[in-house]
């Protein structure tokens, strides 16, 4: 589960930081103490060369020929030579009090010539690498540690010693007589160091440790915020499943009520035709003179019944296109279509509605619109009817013009009359059901008022604008944008 | 159009509705276009007609009591000798999707009251365009 990951946090932090500062901590204790030790070799070395240099001065006039010639000498000679004696008190005479605490010295061919220690005296040390480069002029140095250790003073123990092999050459000469071997006791300066090393590893864990501390306290913090965020979530979203739940249902009542409402419509707009088909019917029959002449006056009387059934019927379907839209049961119908034969309809139409007021009515199609576009043309047709027979309704004298571009993406159809107009206060309600620019107008312009409440609603279902500019007693323009794809596939579909 | 010329003259049609008055209506139009009509209020009598007089031409209401429009096209869609005869709804059921309904359905074509007496005979030749009995050149 996501949550229970999210609030490990705490707990993965304790332990990589951990080892990761037990890393840290040992890497670091141990680069210092072999850098420490490093420094100790390098200085002690030094001074172990600078001695051996002294001792080589001071023994090199009584004893060089000795020690470059002892390698012939047997061991047992050697070692009871009372030259070898004198070499003896003299370096231990030298070394008194100071920090060396044995010597050795070999002859050229690697044999030991002396050695505080006598059993060691006559050993070859020829194959040795630190004889081997003191021999060519280097020094070689290195740090030993002795339980016991033979020193001048006897057996010695625990010891840190740094040996060094120095080339017995007295100063002023480049002969080389020998080796000198220098052991130094550094016991008290390894206390030194590991001193200095525990002081280096208590300041490394104590600042890993504070560190740590600090970098817990900022997770466990960070671990609080977002558990705490993790509760608000989810309390938001048990708020949210509930109020979707809430709107589901409200949606489905909202559905369920505009279905009924649309049901009634349909219902009442069948029940409404059959009584109104006789109406129609039978004004119809007798307008046209089926069973013979009637009388002007009845005449007159038997047309008005006969409009206003017309009326009636053309006010039911207008309701029942706003119901339809308004349930969400309009389907737009796109296929293939070219808007100058929707003109042709419409005008023929239009043309009889123009004459009868005596207006004049001109369409006018721009050559660049395409002769196939995917569109609803029943609806376009509608729309162009509404706002054409609107604009020849609302006009005494002058001209009704259905003027038609293409812009790029979509199509512009203009209307524009030259009629009454529509003042600025009524533009914004103009589009809504059963609205007109004042209740009188109802009475001198007959219409439902559904009129441009159903254009709108097709334009914006076919996701187009609509826009309105007038002027009152000079005419209004109705622009109609309609985004519609061009048919490239039929181009000839014309 | 005088009656000599009206593609109607002389031939039988029978309309089934049951509204009296849109029944009458347009048998008071049809026989002023020349033809012999037979009426009928139901479906079921309606076919009983269509089968004693065999029509060239029947105008079918569709929600009607004992027998509906779309079981009078089905019985006659049934029958060899008369599935060939056009018929054509007169419905004032005016929905989207009707239309195409009715005409998978087998209906010829589909006409929504109220009908116009001025253009009714007009509309059914429309609708009635491509079918070689009615068709007129003119």
């Amino acid at each position: 589960m996501r949550k229970n990951t999210m609030f490990r946090l705490v707990r993965y932090f304790s332990v990589t930081s951990f080892v990761v500062f037990v890393i840290a901590v040992s890497f670091f204790a141990s680069r210092s103490r072999i850098a420490s030790i490093n420094d100790l070799i390098t200085v002690r070395e030094q001074s172990n060369a600078e001695l051996a240099q002294v001792y080589a001065n001071i023994i090199w006039a009584d004893y060089g020929e000795f020690i470059a010639s002892a390698a012939t000498l047997d061991t047992d000679d050697l070692r009871n030579s009372p030259t070898l004696a004198a070499l003896d008190t003299i370096l231990r005479t030298y070394t008194a009090g100071l920090s060396v605490i044995k010597i050795k010295i070999y002859a050229p061919n690697g044999i030991t010539v002396y050695s505080s220690d006598l059993a060691q005296i006559g050993e070859d040390k020829s194959a040795n690498p630190g004889f081997v480069t003191a021999l060519s002029g280097g020094v070689a140095s290195e740090l030993i540690y002795r339980d016991t250790f033979n020193a001048f003073e006897g057996a010695i123990v625990d010891r840190n010693i740094v040996e060094s092999y120095v080339a017995l050459r007295p100063s002023g000469t480049d002969r080389i007589y020998g080796v000198i071997e220098v052991y130094d006791d550094v016991t008290p300066l390894m206390q030194l160091v590991d001193m200095r090393q525990r002081r280096i590893v208590t300041g490394l864990v104590i600042i890993f440790t504070l560190l740590y501390i600090i970098l817990f306290f900022i997770v466990s913090y960070a671990e609080r915020i977002l558990r705490r965020q993790g509760q608000e979530i989810r309390t938001q979203n048990a708020e949210l499943v509930q109020v979707n739940q809430k709107l589901h249902h409200a949606h489905q009542l909202a559905a369920e009520s505009a279905r009924l409402k649309s049901e009634f419509l349909s219902t009442m707009s069948h029940e409404l035709r059959t009584p109104l088909n006789a109406v129609i019917g039978y004004s119809g029959i007798i307008i046209e003179g089926i069973t013979g002449e009637t009388n002007q006056r009845t005449l007159g009387m038997i047309q008005k019944i006969n409009m206003s059934g017309q009326h009636l019927l053309t006010l039911i379907n207008n309701v029942l296109d706003i119901a339809k839209i308004e349930s969400g049961r309009m389907e737009l119908v796109e296929s293939s279509m070219n808007i100058r034969h929707v003109v042709e309809d419409v005008q023929a139409q239009i043309q009889i509605l123009a004459e009868n007021k005596g207006l004049t009515f001109n369409t006018h199609i721009a050559a660049d619109v395409p002769q196939a576009v995917i569109g609803d043309a029943d609806r376009i047709k509608q729309i162009l009817i509404n706002l054409l027979s609107n604009g020849v309704k609302f006009t005494e004298q002058g001209s009704v013009l259905l003027n038609i571009e293409w812009k790029n993406t979509y199509m512009l159809l203009q209307v524009t009359d030259t009629g009454i107009g529509i003042p600025a206060h009524a533009q914004d309600y103009i589009f809504e059901e059963f609205r007109q620019v004042n209740s009188s107008s109802t009475r001198t312009y007959q219409g439902t008022g559904l009129g441009l409440a159903i254009v709108r609603k097709f334009v914006e279902a076919m996701k187009g604008t609509i826009l309105l500019k007038s002027e009152v007693g000079s005419g209004s323009t109705f622009m109609v944008r309609l985004p519609l794809k061009v048919e490239t596939s039929e181009r000839s579909a014309g | 159009m005088s009656q000599q010329q009206s593609p109607f003259a002389s031939k039988d049609v029978v309309i089934i509705d049951d509204d009296p008055n849109s029944l009458e209506i347009a048998q008071i139009l049809l026989e002023k276009a020349g033809a012999i009509v037979h009426t009928a209020v139901n479906g079921k009598e309606g076919l009983a007609v269509i089968q004693k007089v065999t029509p060239a031409l029947v105008i079918c209401d569709l929600s009607m009591p004992v027998m509906d429009g779309w079981s009078v096209i089905k019985a006659m869609r049934g029958n060899p000798e008369l599935k060939t005869i056009p018929v054509i709804v007169l419905t004032a059921h005016a929905m989207a999707g009707d239309r195409e309904k009715t005409l998978d359905a087998g209906f010829y074509n589909y006409l929504t009251k109220p009908l116009f007496p001025s253009m009714f005979i007009q509309d059914l030749l429309v609708a009635l365009s491509n079918h070689p009995l009615f068709n007129v050149k003119s």
